[in-house]
C-alpha cells in the first residue's frame, strides 16, 4: 500500500511537472500554420439568417463573408466589396473583388450578392434593411446595385458582418429559400469551409485553400484573414467543465462561458489565457413603456436615481478594474459616442431624488416585478435592495433563458428586465431602439430622430441626429443603461494571435496554435 | 407463458400513452415557448409571434392536440424545431451513445458491486465486511455530479490519464471511445456499484441461514462449493429486479453525467431540448425512455423464471 502511495505521488509530481514544462515552452509569438482548434461553443443551426441567437452565428463568421465587415473596435471596412459609390439618395453601386471564389470552387458574382441581400432583407436580424430596401440586382458580374425607399447613408453599417448576418452565399443555394428556413449547408467565400455539422456533437470546418484575402492588415473581421489551423472545430462544452478542457487542451478557446469574477484565479492559472475585451458590454434595465407603471416616466426617474451602477459592476465583475463609467450607448473609440445626457446618469445614485421621484409618481408601494436570468444576471438582488432602500418595492421573478425570451414579449407579465447590450457598429443596429423590442419604446421623437438616422444621407446629420437621440435615452429613459464592463473569453495558453475585438460574434481565423 | 406475455405487451399501450398525454399537456403549459428560443435574446415581439405562427404554436391546444395525436398514433413525431431533422432519427443517435454509456457503466456496477457484497457477506463483521460497507455508505450517499467532478480533477487535469470530456464513436475508433468514456462510466458505474454491494451482501447474509444451504453443509460440500452454488444462485434472483431498475436509474443519471462530459447522448439530447422548449424532441426522448423502461421490466420478470424454477407464469 505503502509502495502504491509513493508511485501514485511520484506520478504526480512528475506528470505536474512535465504539463507545466511543456506549458513554458510553448511559443505562441510567431504565427505557425497547422494543427486543429477546438472552440467551446456548439450551434444549433448553421444559417445565421435564420435566428437573431448569436452563439449560431460564430461557425458562420468563421466561413462567411460581407460587403462590408468590422474591424475590432466597430469599425465598418470593404470586405468583397472592392469600393461603392453613393449617390447621396437612394443608390449604393458596389463593385466586389475579382478572383473571389466560392467553398465550391465557382466564382463569386454580383448575382450571389442580390440573392444573398434579398433573403438577408426578408429576415429578423435583417429587418431594418429591409424596411429601407427597395430592390438589389446585378449590374454585370461585379456590380451590384442597391436600391432605397429612402436616402439613407447607414448600408454598409446595415451589413457589416459579423455584427450583422448578412453573409453572401451563392445564388443557387439561397435563392428560394425562406429565410425562416435554414439552409441544408453553408457555401461562402470566407477563409475556411464546412466540411461535417453533426447536430449536438461537432461542426468541423477546414481550411479553404482558394481563399482570396484583402491586402490591408488584419483587424477584427476586417482586412486580410489568416486560415493558419488546418481545422477549426466547434464542440459541446459544460460551464462547469470548460476550464479543464481549456487546461488539458481539449478545448483552446472558450469564447464565453468563464466568469468575469474569476479573473484574478484565471490569471494566477498557468494553463488559462484570460482575454478581456474591455466595454465589451453593459448592464442595461429595461422598462415596460407599454403597459403598468413603468409607463410613469417619474417613476422611471426613480428607479434610475436609485441605482448606482458602479456597485452593480463591483457585484458582476469582482472588482471594478474592468468597468467603464460611461452614459453612452457606445464607447469612447466609436465615432458614435456621445456624452449627451450623462449629467443624469452621473446624478446617480440619488436615494434622496429618488425618493422625491417616487412621490412624485405617486407610487402606492406595489412591488416592481423584474424579470431575470440568474446564470446572467447576479446583481438582481443588489438591485432589489439599491430600490428597496429608495422605497420601491420589487418582486424578482428568476427564469430560464426561453421562458424570459417568451415571458418579456407579453407585456402584461412584468414591469422591468434586466438584460445586457454588447458593441454596436451604428445605432440602427442596436436592437433595444427597436420599436418592437420588449420595452416598446415606441414615441414620436424617437421614430422621429430613429427615421433621421436611417435617412441621413451624410454621416454629420446622422451623428446629429444621433446625439439627439443619445439625449433622450436619459430624458426619456426606456430603459437604465449602466456603464460598459469588459467581457471575457479564456483561451488555453497554446493559442497565438486571439486578440480582444468588440461584438459578440467573431470568426477563428488569424489565430494559430504554438510550437 | 405466451398469454403472459402478450398480457404484458397489451398493457405497454396504457403505459406508455398516459404519461405522453400527460407530458403533451404540461409542456405547452410550462412557461417559455419555442419561438422565444429559435428567435433569439434580439427577438422582437412581432418576430417571436411569427415563429410561433409558423410552428402553429398558436393553434389552440385541442387543435395542437389532435394533431400531436394523429402523428403519434403513426409513431411520428416530427422535425425537431431547431435542427429540422426527424425526431426518430435523432433520438436513436443518441440514445446509441446513451445505451453504450449505461452498458459501460452497468459493467462497471456488475462487475465491483456483487463480487465484494459476496465477499463481504462470506466475511461478516470482518474488517474487509467494515470497509466495504463503509465504502458503500459513502457511495450512496455521493452525488454522481460530484465523483464526476472529482474524477475529472484526478484523472483528467492532475494525470491527465483520459479525456475531461467528449466523446468519440466506436466505429471512429475503438481504443478512443473507450478512452472518452471511461471516466462517465466510472463515475455512473460506481455508485451504483455501492446499491448493488448492500443488495448482494444482504442476499448473501439472508441465503447463508437458509435451510438449504445448512442441508449443503451438513452433506460435507466444500464451502466454497456452498456459496457458488447455493447462497450466490439465491442471492442472485433479487439482485436481477436491483440490476434491472440500476440500468434505468443509469439513464436517468446519464442525463447529468453526459451533460457535464459533454456527451451527445439521449440525456443531453432531453435537457437541450427542455431548454430550448423543443417540444417534438422532449416528446420523442420521453417515448423512448418510457418503452425502454416497460421493456426492461418485462424481460426482468421474465428472467426471474429462468433464475427461480419455482416462479411460473
Amino acid at each position: 500500500m505503502k509502495t502504491l502511495r509513493q508511485l501514485l505521488a511520484a506520478a504526480l509530481v512528475v506528470s505536474t511537472v512535465a504539463g507545466c514544462a511543456a506549458k513554458a515552452t510553448v511559443d505562441t509569438t510567431t504565427p505557425r500554420r497547422g494543427g486543429e482548434l477546438v472552440i467551446a461553443s456548439m450551434p444549433t443551426a448553421l444559417d445565421p439568417v435564420y435566428s437573431t441567437l448569436r452563439s449560431n452565428w460564430l461557425a458562420a463568421a468563421t466561413m462567411c463573408e460581407g460587403l462590408w465587415e468590422n474591424d475590432a473596435r466597430m469599425g465598418v471596412h470593404n470586405g468583397l466589396a472592392q469600393d461603392y459609390e453613393y449617390d447621396g439618395a437612394t443608390t449604393y453601386t458596389v463593385r466586389l473583388r475579382g478572383g473571389v471564389t466560392f467553398h465550391d470552387g465557382q466564382p463569386l458574382r454580383a448575382e450571389d450578392v442580390a440573392a444573398s441581400l434579398r433573403r438577408y432583407a426578408g429576415s429578423s436580424p435583417g429587418a431594418t434593411f429591409g424596411k429601407i430596401l427597395d430592390a438589389v440586382s446585378a449590374v454585370d458580374d461585379l456590380t451590384v446595385v442597391i436600391k432605397l425607399k429612402q436616402p439613407s447613408s447607414a448600408v454598409p453599417a446595415l451589413l457589416s458582418t459579423p455584427d450583422t448576418a448578412a453573409y453572401v452565399m451563392p445564388a443557387r443555394l439561397v435563392a428560394g429559400v425562406p429565410p425562416n428556413k435554414p439552409l441544408p449547408r453553408i457555401v461562402c467565400t470566407g477563409p475556411y469551409k464546412l466540411r461535417e455539422f453533426v447536430p449536438d456533437r461537432q461542426v468541423v470546418l477546414d481550411r479553404f485553400d482558394g481563399y482570396q484575402a484583402r491586402a490591408e492588415p488584419p483587424d477584427g473581421a476586417s482586412g486580410a484573414k489568416t486560415a493558419y489551423a488546418d481545422r477549426v472545430k466547434f464542440v459541446p462544452y459544460n460551464d462547469s467543465n470548460v476550464l479543464n478542457q481549456l487546461r488539458t487542451d481539449a478545448v483552446d478557446i472558450a469564447p464565453s462561458g468563464p466568469l468575469m469574477d474569476q479573473l484574478p484565479s484565471y490569471r494566477r492559472d498557468d494553463k488559462l489565457n484570460p482575454v478581456v475585451v474591455p466595454g465589451g458590454q453593459f448592464r442595461l434595465v429595461q422598462f415596460n413603456l407599454k403597459q403598468g407603471p413603468a409607463t410613469n416616466l417619474a417613476l422611471r426617474q426613480a428607479v434610475q436615481r436609485a441605482l448606482d451602477p458602479k456597485q452593480i459592476a463591483l457585484q458582476s465583475l469582482g472588482s471594478t478594474e474592468n468597468f467603464l463609467d460611461d452614459s453612452g450607448m457606445f464607447l469612447d473609440t466609436s465615432p458614435w459616442h456621445s456624452t449627451a445626457g450623462s449629467q443624469v446618469y452621473r446624478a446617480a445614485p440619488d436615494v434622496e431624488g429618488a425618493r422625491r421621484a417616487l412621490a412624485e409618481a405617486g407610487y402606492d408601494g406595489t412591488p416592481l416585478r423584474v424579470l431575470y436570468r440568474p446564470s446572467r444576471d447576479p446583481h438582481a438582488e443588489l438591485i432589489r435592495q439599491q430600490l428597496a432602500a429608495a422605497g420601491i418595492n420589487v418582486a424578482l421573478q428568476a427564469t430560464d433563458e426561453t421562458s424570459f425570451t417568451s415571458r418579456r414579449a407579453d407585456p402584461a407579465q412584468w414591469d422591468m428586465f434586466l438584460a445586457t447590450g454588447t458593441s454596436y457598429s451604428d445605432p440602427l443596429t442596436v436592437v433595444f431602439f427597436s420599436s418592437g423590442f420588449p420595452g416598446w419604446w415606441n414615441t414620436p421623437a424617437k421614430n422621429a430622430l430613429m427615421n433621421r438616422i436611417l435617412s441621413g444621407a451624410d454621416e454629420p446629420a446622422r451623428q446629429a441626429a444621433w446625439t439627439e437621440l443619445q439625449e433622450l435615452v436619459w430624458t426619456d429613459l426606456p430603459f437604465v443603461k449602466l456603464g460598459f464592463e469588459g467581457n471575457l473569453a479564456v483561451t488555453s495558453t497554446r493559442i497565438g494571435g486571439f486578440t480582444p475585438a468588440l461584438g459578440t460574434v467573431r470568426g477563428f481565423y488569424n489565430v494559430w496554435l504554438g510550437r | 407463458m405466451t398469454n403472459y406475455l402478450l398480457k404484458r405487451l397489451g398493457a405497454l399501450l396504457p403505459t406508455v400513452a398516459v404519461p405522453m398525454v400527460l407530458l403533451f399537456v404540461m409542456l405547452r403549459l410550462a412557461p417559455g415557448d419555442p419561438a422565444a428560443a429559435i428567435a433569439g435574446d434580439s427577438a422582437t415581439s412581432e418576430e417571436i409571434a411569427e415563429v410561433r405562427t409558423r410552428l402553429g404554436l398558436d393553434a389552440s391546444l385541442w387543435e395542437q392536440f389532435l394533431t400531436w395525436l394523429g402523428r403519434v398514433v403513426r409513431l411520428d413525431f416530427g422535425n425537431s424545431l431547431f435542427a429540422d431533422q426527424a425526431v426518430s432519427g435523432l433520438v436513436a443517435e443518441h440514445a446509441l451513445v446513451t445505451v453504450q454509456l449505461t452498458v459501460l457503466a452497468l459493467a462497471v456496477a456488475v462487475l465491483i458491486g456483487p463480487a465484494l457484497g459476496i465477499a463481504a457477506g462470506t466475511r461478516r463483521h470482518g474488517l474487509l465486511d467494515r470497509v466495504l460497507v463503509f465504502g458503500s455508505s459513502v457511495g450512496i450517499a455521493l452525488p454522481s455530479f460530484w465523483l464526476a467532478v472529482l474524477l475529472i480533477a484526478v484523472f483528467g487535469v492532475v494525470w491527465q490519464v483520459f479525456p475531461v470530456a467528449g466523446y468519440v464513436s466506436f466505429t471512429e475508433d475503438p481504443v478512443l471511445f473507450l478512452h472518452h468514456l471511461a471516466l462517465p462510466a466510472i463515475s455512473l458505474g460506481l455508485l451504483e456499484a455501492a446499491t448493488l454491494f448492500r443488495y448482494s451482501r444482504a442476499g448473501v447474509l439472508d441465503s447463508l441461514h437458509q435451510p438449504f444451504v445448512t442441508t449443503a453443509r451438513s452433506m460435507g460440500l466444500p464451502e466454497r462449493t456452498v456459496i457458488r452454488k447455493y447462497v450466490f444462485r439465491a442471492a442472485v434472483v433479487p439482485m436481477v429486479t436491483v440490476v434491472g431498475l440500476t440500468t434505468g436509474s443509469l439513464m436517468g443519471g446519464a442525463v447529468v453525467t453526459e451533460s457535464i462530459f459533454s456527451i451527445p447522448g439521449l440525456g443531453q439530447l432531453l435537457l437541450t431540448a427542455v431548454q430550448r422548449r423543443d417540444y417534438p424532441v422532449i416528446e420523442g426522448c420521453i417515448f423512448f425512455i418510457a418503452v425502454v423502461y416497460v421493456l426492461l421490466n418485462l424481460v426482468i420478470d421474465l428472467l426471474y423464471s429462468l433464475l427461480d424454477p419455482r416462479i411460473r407464469y
